[in-house]
């Protein structure tokens, strides 16, 4: 683990006193993209198809697949746009944060491979707004490669131009997704739009768009560096290169540890230091509030995509909340769509209407005036606001918990209602 | 064409289009609500589910929206299986978390779709017990009343109102389950297609104001279909009686013109019918007298020859009537010489040239307006250009294989797929705003450049005698080149003759370059509902204005006039009417003049009536109410004249027998009228239609239903249903389990069907295949050495004089302006908001700044109830402070009168109701 190749995001990453240009640079700082520069577009795309990286923003699509869906060549329009989707709102989900505070010239370089790669001209990057040193750090970074000549026009002395914008997002968990990204960075209400057209053909300001996300843009200036093999190689599972793993909840050590893809959750636990003492663990939620709950006896599972998907859930942003005995799994699952009735735009009707009902019914379980009838009713908003039936992923993603929390922990539910209360409060 | 399978049975259907457009074509019952027919899809209220599978064996299938899915051939859908049907129910439950249960006091009540769709998925029991979401309503205005709480978040009314009709004050706001639909803060909406939103909200967040302070169920109005009398697109409605007074006017489907839209002046401009300024009562001298009247016989027998000044705002029916009873060669169209200007030039062109469908012009990929402000004199042709301005983005999106319906898609590419609009003229509009090319200038200037541009076009196009060439009209006739069906917009609001003689020039030049695939269209917009009906009769030959005034002079003639309401005219008749020995006037509005014979006239509303819209096109309207008092159309007014007189005319026995009369001059209107009701027509829905027993609280004997006198039709008590009757028009939209306005979208196809439908029906004026240029002299020496050259403006509340009757417009209406450049101000040491005089006229003018007036021009804009002579102008004399007061006062004064009426009218309504005397309802005779 201490070849600092095996840790490519975090080797340099430093939150109290991050690199600035010229460190970033002596420690091999925009290589990658020099590198990139040397060759053609198409080619960097396929560096990056055949490192098999894969979206950190919890989708897990294969990132060269993505960017080869935009238009190339002469016909292509006359502009391109990068977006990185720095808007990281997941509850239980800090890594970006952590990249853009500890390595901002990492994201900076890795945009530029992406942009360079896609024929960009002009890149965004769309940050959460209460992510202010993020934006203060990003700020300095920016201007640093401006007038070092790695942004602007004819970057080092090729033809190559792009212009790279800070965006700090108005709010809006919704934001995240990429369409209502899209729309809210060209100032009209974060909606999500209709796909097709898929936004690297007609995205944002009608132009060729891709939007990724700041972890997998972090990952692009080692995979141009080392080479894709290389990268294939860091995994300790089947999905390519490092992943940066945390935990929160009440865990002795709640954190962010970047280790190879496919790490155990039992070893992302035990880096934590386990539970806090005289609690034990009941569920955890692998990768952020919208995904399934999975039980102590999943930890062996490697954190990869295909993995958790296999046991119910998904890997999401890798970023676990792990839920103690102590705490009321009602009372956590109604907090998490609390936040997700709060944050649905509005647009379709079973995520508008449908999750603050579900909220409506979880809080009146909670508070012990539920019955079984609304055990029932919960049970036929968790199908309503499923895969399929939703405009965007939001609705089936708030649904997740829920309805693995119904699952799970079928019978805190049912002495919520047959005692009029919460356990865990009495 | 598309093999689809719905349930295991398979269908043809248009492919194209999408799953829910082909279903309901199939008259199948998929409820939905986002979607609209002319809006497109954009997949938010998911109502429409339906499960697709992947082939025969899949019994599983995946769940889709399908007004989201393209139908493609072989495909294999279920709109009746479980999974479907509980998610659609699902779906209206959540919908219905938040919605009041106050159907009994909402003035959507019974024409619901919400309500409708409900029934339709089965949603019964109500599952949802929290609290529900409550908002505060805004005051929108007099037209639109706004009640968020039964909102169901559809966004159909954003969709219309931003995106479709161009709207900035309304939008959607906040987010979740608190999304808004509203303004910024109270105020009245400044769209003049807010009225749609009534049809457009599934429910009753949006309704109809002056219809909802005194509401009525769809099932208790009587109905008719009927031809807007605001301006010459002639769109159809639907006009709805109750008790004896109108209620309301509703869009009538008509996949050539208004499709599914109207302007607010056409929804709200009928109530002069029911207003206290109608002519109900014969007045000779001043007396109110009846027909049996022995001086009003000997009046109407006087021997002297009797001149006839026929009406753009009467029949055709009417119109003939009098040119026949007064005789060809006595019959005068028009008094102003450039009116007759106008109109025989307009003729002559219609001659060459068809106009433009409205459906034809959504279709334009260039378009040039003229020197014409279509937003304010035919504001739905402007919102048909608006939505052409989005063809370059839909073929864009048809090459990236997402279908043009698919709105948002659409949209997203229209900024960088602009259809070119090129706009000559002045003052600012919606489309002005649009432009792509913009050329501030006056009706001459326009005109000239329009020369040029036939002449860049095709070498044949006489070229003026003028300025050099401007680099955007190079630019704009490359445009023109390259464009598959570009689209030349002129008209008479500039009042320039010259504007409709280089549209002609273009459109000739345009059919020269592409002499195969001649797709170009030309349209030119006529000031009133009839005027080129008129135009017809005059091609018989006639009196100019200037002729009749002069065999006026001698006292030796009498003058008889059909109804003109616009200030203009009625100034003019004024000094003519002196001079003629009787005077005798048809007229719907009082126009309180002692030395005449006054005859009441019915509406629009209470008589049948055809008239030829902007295109040539025969219409014909219906009644859906008796005349009120002594109100007779003007045609049964002349035919008894005629019986006086011992006339051919009164002859006529009812108004088919004059309609064939008609048609023994003009042959080609017999094809309309064959298809106009002859037999049975039903103006009630299939509820009610039959119920006789409505006025059992005052006599047990049942009343006639009602009946249009000497009409060629009878009222069936049948009812009918959308979709049915083929070529017949439909007093209402309705069928079975489809209440709402909504239940036509199902028959779009049907529509379209009758033989005449699908001709785009009968054009009055048919093409003559000999294309001729007009060579045009400009003359560009000043008429008068005034100071400016005062150009005339239009307002869509204002410059139509009858709608001005109606209380919700006069509420709207806009007073006097004069429009100057920030320049003109300055050297004049006037501000924006005073108020000013021209020369010696007394009416006072608001003075506005902007940016889009001609040099040395002064834009006026006078409402069509107030005179002013377009003329000169040497001085603008300030308005002293006690004028300025006593405007104000005026104003103010204005507002408390109109509310007062408001309630008067109310009391009225409500006294009638239920108590109004039987012959009311009944049909005459």
């Amino acid at each position: 683990m201490n070849n600092p190749t095996d840790r490519p995001l975090s080797t340099h990453l430093d939150v109290e006193n991050p690199q600035n240009l010229s460190a970033y640079q002596s420690t091999g700082g925009y290589q990658g993209f020099s590198n990139a520069l040397k060759i053609s577009p198409q080619e960097v795309q396929q560096q990056v198809t055949d490192s098999n990286l894969k979206g950190r923003g919890g989708a897990g699509f294969s990132t060269g697949m993505k960017w080869s869906f935009v238009p190339m060549g002469e016909n292509a329009p006359e502009h391109k746009y990068l977006v990185c989707n720095a808007d990281e709102m997941e509850p239980g989900t800090f890594k970006d944060r952590w990249l853009m505070e500890g390595a901002p010239h990492l994201l900076i370089e890795g945009m530029l491979i992406a942009a360079y790669a896609i024929g960009a001209d002009v890149a965004y990057i769309f940050l959460r707004g209460e992510y202010r040193l993020c934006a203060t750090r990003l700020h300095q970074a920016i201007e640093e490669a401006y007038a070092a000549g790695w942004l602007g026009e004819n970057i080092k002395g090729t033809p190559y131009t792009l212009k790279l914008h800070l965006h700090t997002s108005a709010g809006r968990y919704i934001c995240g997704e990429e369409t209502a990204l899209i729309n809210a960075l060209e100032g009209k209400r974060a909606t999500p739009r209709a796909k097709p057209p898929f936004p690297q053909v007609v995205g944002l300001f009608g132009r060729p768009t891709i939007v990724n996300n700041c972890e997998t843009l972090c990952n692009l200036p080692s995979i141009l560096k080392h080479g894709s093999h290389w990268y294939t190689q860091l995994t300790a599972g089947t999905d390519s290169g490092s992943k940066i793993y945390g935990i929160s909840g009440k865990v002795k050590n709640a954190g962010l540890w970047e280790l190879p893809m496919g790490t155990p959750a039992r070893e992302i636990f035990q880096l934590a230091g386990g539970m806090q003492d005289g609690l034990t663990l009941r569920g955890w939620l692998p990768g952020g509030a919208s995904t399934d709950f999975l039980m102590p006896e999943h930890l062996d599972l490697p954190m990869e995509y295909d993995a958790i998907a296999k046991a119910g859930s998904r890997m999401g942003t890798g970023l676990i909340i792990a839920l103690d005995d102590q705490h009321c799994p009602v009372g956590m699952i109604l907090n998490l769509l609390q936040f997700f009735a709060q944050e649905s735009c509005g647009w379709c009707t079973p995520c508008r209407d449908g999750l603050p009902w579900a909220v409506e019914i979880l809080t009146r379980i909670e508070s012990g005036h539920g019955n079984q009838d609304d055990m029932d009713t919960l049970q036929q908003l968790c199908g309503f606001m499923w895969i399929g039936k939703t405009f965007c992923a939001l609705a089936p993603g708030a649904v997740e918990p829920l309805r693995s929390g119904m699952k799970y922990f079928a019978d805190d539910f049912q002495q919520h209602i047959d005692h009029k209360g919460c356990p865990h409060r009495q | 064409m598309a093999k689809i399978f719905v349930d295991n049975q398979q269908y043809t259907v248009r492919d194209g289009q999408n799953l829910l457009q082909a279903c309901l074509s199939l008259k199948m019952d998929l409820p939905y609500f986002c979607w609209h027919p002319a809006m497109g899809a954009v997949g938010a209220c998911r109502q429409c589910a339906m499960t697709q599978y992947q082939d025969e064996n899949d019994n599983r299938g995946r769940l889709i929206v399908a007004c989201m899915t393209p139908v493609s051939d072989g495909m294999r859908v279920s709109m009746q299986q479980p999974a479907e049907q509980e998610f659609r129910e699902q779906v209206i439950g959540a919908l219905m978390t938040h919605h009041p249960h106050d159907c009994p006091v909402c003035a959507e009540g019974g024409e619901c779709h919400l309500q409708d769709m409900t029934v339709m998925t089965g949603h019964s029991v109500r599952h949802y017990k929290g609290k529900k979401t409550t908002f505060e309503n805004q005051q929108l205005g007099p037209l639109i009343k706004h009640e968020m709480n039964r909102c169901i978040t559809c966004y159909r009314c954003e969709r219309f109102y931003k995106d479709y009709a161009g709207g900035t004050d309304l939008s959607a706001q906040a987010s979740k389950n608190h999304v808004y639909f509203g303004r910024q803060s109270d105020g009245t909406l400044q769209s003049e297609f807010a009225g749609n939103l009534v049809e457009v909200c599934p429910t009753g967040v949006f309704t109809d104001k002056p219809f909802g302070d005194h509401y009525s169920r769809k099932w208790d109005l009587q109905s008719a279909p009927s031809i807007c009398q605001h301006c010459a697109v002639g769109c159809n409605t639907s006009v709805s009686e109750r008790y004896g007074s109108v209620r309301r006017v509703t869009n009538r489907f008509n996949a050539h013109l208004n499709s599914y839209f109207l302007c607010d002046r056409g929804r709200f401009g009928f109530g002069f019918v029911n207003s206290e300024q109608r002519q109900r009562d014969i007045y000779l001298h001043g007396k109110k007298t009846d027909w049996r009247d022995a001086d009003l016989i000997t009046l109407l027998k006087d021997k002297n020859p009797w001149l006839g000044i026929g009406s753009s705002q009467a029949s055709l029916e009417d119109n003939f009537c009098l040119q026949q009873l007064v005789g060809p060669e006595n019959f005068c169209p028009a008094l102003d010489p450039q009116q007759e200007d106008l109109l025989s030039r307009h003729m002559t062109i219609l001659q060459q040239w068809p106009q433009a469908s409205l459906a034809q012009m959504e279709q334009a990929d260039a378009i040039v307006i003229l020197g014409e402000d279509v937003n304010n004199s035919a504001p739905r042709i402007a919102l048909s250009i608006r939505q052409a301005l989005l063809n370059n983005a839909r073929e864009q999106a048809e090459k990236l294989r997402v279908p043009a319906w698919q709105d948002a898609a659409v949209r997203a590419l229209a900024p960088h797929n602009p259809v070119p609009l090129a706009y000559f003229g002045y003052g600012t509009s919606t489309l002005s705003e649009l432009a792509t090319i913009k050329v501030l200038c006056d009706p001459k200037h326009a005109a000239e450049q329009g020369f040029m541009l036939a002449n860049l076009l095709s070498g044949q196009a006489p070229s003026p005698k003028a300025h050099k060439v401007d680099p955007q009209i190079q630019q704009l006739a490359q445009i023109l080149k390259n464009a598959k069906q570009p689209l030349i917009i002129t008209g008479w609001s500039a009042g320039h003759p010259a504007l409709l003689a280089a549209a002609n020039n273009i459109r000739n030049a345009l059919a020269q370059l592409k002499p195969e695939h001649d797709e170009s269209m030309l349209c030119i917009v006529p000031p009133e509902t009839n005027t080129l009906g008129l135009g017809l009769l005059a091609q018989q030959g006639g009196l100019s204005g200037q002729q009749l005034a002069q065999r006026l002079t001698h006292n030796t003639c009498n003058l008889m006039v059909l109804d003109h309401t616009q200030a203009p005219f009625n100034e003019q008749l004024t000094k003519l009417g002196a001079s003629a020995n009787h005077l005798v006037r048809l007229t719907q509005l009082r126009a309180g003049h002692k030395n005449e014979l006054t005859l009441p006239l019915s509406t629009f509303s209470e008589s049948s009536g055809s008239q030829l819209n902007y295109q040539g096109l025969i219409q014909s309207h219906i009644p859906a109410t008796k005349p009120s008092g002594q109100c007779m159309p003007g045609w049964q007014w002349l035919v008894n004249i005629g019986k006086l007189t011992g006339h051919a005319l009164g002859n006529m026995t009812n108004l088919g027998q004059l309609r064939d009369n008609i048609c023994l001059h003009y042959p080609q209107l017999v094809a309309h009228w064959l298809s106009d009701p002859h037999g049975q027509m039903a103006l009630q829905t299939p509820r009610t239609s039959g119920r006789t027993a409505m006025l059992a609280n005052q006599t047990v004997h049942e009343p006639k239903p009602f009946a249009e006198s000497l009409a060629p039709y009878k009222q069936s008590m049948e009812g009918t249903i959308a979709g049915d009757k083929g070529e017949q028009p439909l007093a209402y939209s309705w069928s079975p389990g489809w209440n709402s306005n909504q239940s036509n979208h199902k028959f779009k196809d049907e529509y379209l069907n009758g033989p005449l439908t699908a001709q785009k029906g009968v054009l009055c004026i048919s093409a003559n295949p000999s294309k001729q240029w007009v060579n045009w002299q400009m003359d560009w020496s000043k008429v008068n050495k005034a100071k400016w050259q005062l150009l005339p403006m239009q307002k869509v509340f204002g410059s139509d004089s009858l709608s001005l009757h109606a209380l919700p417009i006069a509420q709207l209406k806009v007073q006097a302006q004069i429009v100057m450049s920030a320049a003109q101000a300055q050297s004049l040491k006037l501000q924006a908001g005073q108020l000013v005089s021209c020369d010696d006229n007394p009416l006072l003018f608001q003075v506005v700044i902007s940016s889009q007036v001609p040099k040395s021009s002064l834009l006026i804009y006078a409402p069509a109830d107030q005179y002013f002579p377009l003329t000169h102008c040497d001085a603008l004399i300030l308005a002293t402070q006690e004028q300025t007061q006593a405007y104000r006062a005026q104003l103010a004064n204005l507002t408390g009168t109109q509310e007062a009426q408001k309630q008067a009218q109310h009391t009225r309504f409500l006294t009638q109701d239920q108590t109004i005397p039987i012959r009311f309802i009944q049909g005459a005779n």
